[in-house]
């Protein structure tokens, strides 16, 4: 009987691992972050790679600052922002983003607002930020929006090859 | 008596399994998705045109796999990854449509 136990033990420790080391890598997604209000999506594509020209809401006249001066390393970074209990799309944030890499000692960032653009006939917030490194970088976001008091924070981190 | 143990270890190991299949597609999906992020990061890197374009359509038919998944759940078995799959995929077409004329 004994033995019928601890097999039964075993089966029982065996599945439970199985099934946690799936969800903890699932939960690790890098595309799609949470804070108390929001639920993000980010998405980036190397500048060079974007062939139609994005659509601003706010009819800037020198999208994201301005195309011609970008670098040859500049990404486009998009994200979505949906209201975590509504799911809901948030239409009306105010989004600053820092881009950020290296160490403490030789950290370089860069801070811009997301702008609106209409994608998909859908709204998101992005900008172009220079990654003139191949590694690992820091995107964190504030989100404000006019009705509530203070900002969300998000982190993302992106994995440049 | 080593029948009825027999029969309870296997129910051990089945009745998690099944129900688990049953009742939450969930762990599918989030593989799906990390296995599309995963190629993401490949098409982006290539420098091919006309390689990157084949990873795209690629791109375009993993998403769209994990699209007939997410469509025939019913409300009542969505999860939180059902929902936000649907807003991952979303912003990989945006993704995919600047990249395309």
């Amino acid at each position: 009987m004994n033995k019928t136990i601890l097999r039964f033990s075993k089966a029982i420790t065996f599945i439970m691992v199985i099934f946690s080391a799936s969800y903890i890598s699932a939960s690790d997604l890098s595309w799609h972050e949470k804070s108390e209000n929001y639920n993000v999506y980010l998405g980036i594509v190397p500048a060079d790679m974007i062939k139609t020209t994005p659509s601003l809401v706010d009819n800037d006249k020198n999208l994201h600052g301005g195309v011609s001066k970008l670098s040859s390393n500049a990404q486009h970074v998009m994200i979505t922002i949906f209201n975590r209990s509504t799911k809901k799309r948030i239409n009306n944030a105010t989004v600053i983003a820092e881009v950020s890499s290296g160490t403490l000692l030789g950290r370089k960032k860069l801070e811009k607002p997301l702008e609106k653009m209409n994608t998909s006939g859908q709204l998101n917030y992005a900008n172009y930020f220079d990654m003139p490194k191949k590694g690992k970088y820091k995107i964190e976001l504030e989100i404000y929006e006019s009705n509530k008091n203070g900002s969300d924070e998000i982190t993302f981190f992106y994995d440049k090859q | 008596m080593e029948k009825l143990k027999g029969l309870l270890f296997l129910m051990a190991i089945l009745v998690p399994v099944v129900s688990y299949s049953a009742s939450d597609t969930s762990h599918d999906m989030d593989k799906m998705l990390l296995e599309m992020e995963s190629h993401w990061k490949q098409v982006i890197a290539e420098k091919d045109l006309s390689k990157r374009q084949s990873m795209m359509k690629d791109h375009a038919n993993m998403m769209m796999d994990i699209r007939a998944i997410n469509k025939d759940i019913p409300e009542a078995k969505r999860t939180e990854s059902h929902h936000s799959s649907g807003n991952v995929l979303e912003i990989h077409h945006m993704m995919m449509e600047t990249m395309t004329k």
